[in-house]
């Protein structure tokens, strides 16, 4: 037995001096980076092929938000055999997290949710490579996060509105594929942005919003045309301006990140089989229905501006 | 460290659920027979939406070959008992809740005492277990419990609700006594996923009913996890929108499609017999090219990938 080496980089050096190494003893039969992947994802096998297993060891993800629906999806992407992996989010673990979020347990409250969630990556896989960034994307990290990425799965909290926009920026210009996933309810809301579909500007429609809170509404209408989801909501609980964190349960995060996972092995696979923006797919437990469709004109559409109208005079404000 | 509190930890399911739901659920008691693959990512779920009563039972120990697919898998529950190590994680998200573990594979001794008060019952053994699951689905039945099932299958997963009211498990999947492993295996998987949406993405040359071997997929288990918790919630809330067997339902992840339908007939419909016959006569056929194939010591699937130099 011996140390594993310390596989961690630090995305931020200012914070290098505070992150715990690694504990994790690896056994002598798993040292080498090669047996381990033999040993571990020929589980696969019959599922997932060799060649494509060999590709999602070799991708880097970036998953950006490692808070509710983030670090399920770190998770999974460790499990599934992707070895390289950036986790940033800008938060600590706090005592209502424990109900929906993956890395959230008693050991881990107070604690840097990146950070906690790293650490779980490296219990899973010794050999994993991860980049940890606690400030959260924004639009002066994100260039230097982006680096070497192959897949972005998009987890920022639902109001760091700003963040979002700065990555998916980023993410257009260098066309990297991203794909997003929201809990809402019971339900979940997937969309991909990839080169050769719609941008993500274009589709939300954000240069006709007036308002940070119009914004949030073209967005949470664009993820979600048919507004799966939105029915589970007590809408009185829900705010447009982010005073509160719109509902959700951990069970839709868990199929949100089981979609997810599934979503960035095809993305590796063949990124043109994976139906993009404006196309959408959603997936409601409670209902047991799987909406799909396609907004050719994004929250331009008519049909759009006049949802927007209705949902933001429920929401009150 | 901070303290614990239910109606904090819990109090962003509000909005979701009511505040009297919330409380029916911390009063309520789930047995999940099974930590392995789907179990313990059903008692994760349960726990994170804030149940407050678990009988687990695993006569397992984690080994790296669950690390791809099992929540509980990591490099520090190496050599743990699976049910004991998951106790210790639903202590971590809720160490209020009320935990009877067993560390032991359910049998006809331990069977009374797992099922005794729970509301519900959620059968995580591994599939190819039959005869467990035939004594758990019988001794929840007499209790009139209900006892949802899902597996994991390809990118897939098959869901099916046994309630009090409908058909017998037994009768449903038509299992008899003197039946060979492979049939009774064949029956559970094609009751289970009538639709078989994994046709396409699961190779049956890497599945060996007599060595228990099959592939494992994580994506899979966290969409059965999901819907088994929806389904959970469903039973324990009398929420709207109850179904159950004969009705089955298949979700595939792949191409995001959902098939739902009803089997009145069970597994021994017309239909069901001859695809029946056609799975099993094939994967004894692929069995058969497997033994026949020179330099192959077992009629196992190989335990490891081709070594990389080999495999270009």
């Amino acid at each position: 037995m011996r140390l594993a080496e310390q596989p961690v980089q630090q995305g931020n050096s200012a914070h290098a001096a505070s992150f715990p190494l690694p504990t994790t003893r690896v056994p002598q039969d798993i040292e080498s980076p090669e047996a381990f992947f033999q040993r571990v994802y020929s589980r696969h096998r019959g599922i997932i092929d060799e060649n494509l297993q060999r590709a999602l060891w070799n991708a880097k993800v970036l998953v950006a938000g490692a808070g509710s629906v983030g670090s399920f999806h770190a998770f999974a992407l460790a499990r599934l055999g992707v070895r390289h992996l950036v986790l940033t989010d800008p938060e600590r673990y706090e005592v209502s997290n424990l109900a929906r979020q993956a890395g959230a347990t008693l050991p881990t409250l107070g604690r840097w949710k990146a950070d906690a969630v790293a650490e779980r990556v490296l219990e899973i896989n010794p050999h994993a490579m991860l980049t940890v960034e606690r400030e959260g994307v924004d639009a002066s990290n994100v260039e230097r996060l982006l680096d070497g990425v192959d897949v972005i799965v998009d987890s920022i909290e639902f109001y760091e509105f700003e963040a979002r926009r700065a990555l998916f920026a980023a993410a257009e210009r260098r066309g990297i594929p991203l794909v997003t996933a929201a809990p809402v309810g019971f339900g979940i809301n997937m969309l991909v942005f990839r080169p050769g579909g719609m941008a993500f500007e274009e589709y939300f429609d954000f240069a006709s919003c007036r308002s940070r809170t119009e914004c949030l509404l073209n967005f949470a209408l664009g993820l979600s045309p048919a507004l799966n989801g939105f029915r589970d909501l007590d809408l009185s609980k829900v705010s447009a301006s982010g005073a509160t964190n719109a509902p959700s349960l951990a069970l839709a995060a868990s199929i949100a990140s089981g979609v997810v996972a599934t979503t960035v092995l095809r993305l590796l696979q063949d990124p043109e089989q994976v139906p993009a923006a404006p196309n959408y797919v959603a997936f409601n437990a409670r209902s047991c229905e799987v909406t799909r469709g396609r907004l050719r004109w994004g929250n331009r559409s008519p049909l759009q501006r006049l949802r927007r109208r209705v949902l933001a005079s429920r929401l009150g404000k | 460290m901070e303290r614990f509190d239910y109606d904090q930890a819990f109090e962003r399911n509000l909005g979701v659920l009511r505040p009297e739901q919330q409380a029916r659920l911390q009063r309520s008691s789930v047995a999940i027979a099974g930590m392995g693959g789907v179990g313990g990512i059903y008692a994760q779920a349960f726990a994170r939406m804030g149940v407050g009563g678990f009988r687990i039972a695993d006569g397992d120990t984690f080994e790296l070959v669950n690390f791809n697919h099992q929540v509980g898998g990591t490099m520090q529950s190496i050599g743990r008992n699976k049910a004991l190590t998951m106790q210790e994680h639903i202590r971590a998200i809720n160490p209020q809740a009320r935990i009877s573990a067993w560390d032991r594979h359910l049998d006809e001794d331990n069977i009374v005492a797992f099922l005794d008060g729970a509301d519900l019952v959620i059968d995580a053994i591994e599939i190819f277990a039959v005869d467990a699951h035939r004594m758990l689905f019988r001794e929840a039945r007499r209790r009139n419990q209900t006892v949802i099932m899902a597996a994991p299958l390809g990118f897939s997963a098959a869901v099916v609700v046994f309630a009090p009211g409908g058909p017998e498990p037994e009768r449903y999947f038509g299992w008899k006594d003197g039946q060979c492993e492979v049939e009774q295996v064949a029956r559970f998987a094609m009751g289970l996923a009538p639709a078989h949406m994994h046709r396409n993405q699961c190779d049956l040359r890497t599945i060996d009913i007599e060595a228990r071997v099959g592939p494992s997929n994580f994506s899979a288990c966290l969409l059965c996890a999901g819907i088994v918790a929806m389904e959970g919630a469903r039973r324990l809330l009398d929420l709207p929108g109850q179904w159950s067997a004969p009705q089955y339902l298949q979700l595939d992840l792949f191409t995001l499609r959902l098939k739902q339908g009803r089997l009145p007939r069970g597994c021994n419909g017309l239909l069901q017999r001859v695809k029946r016959w056609l799975l099993i006569r094939q994967y004894r056929r692929l069995q058969a090219e497997r033994q026949a194939r020179p330099g192959s010591s077992a009629n196992r699937p190989a335990p490891v990938f081709a070594p990389a130099e080999a495999a270009e």
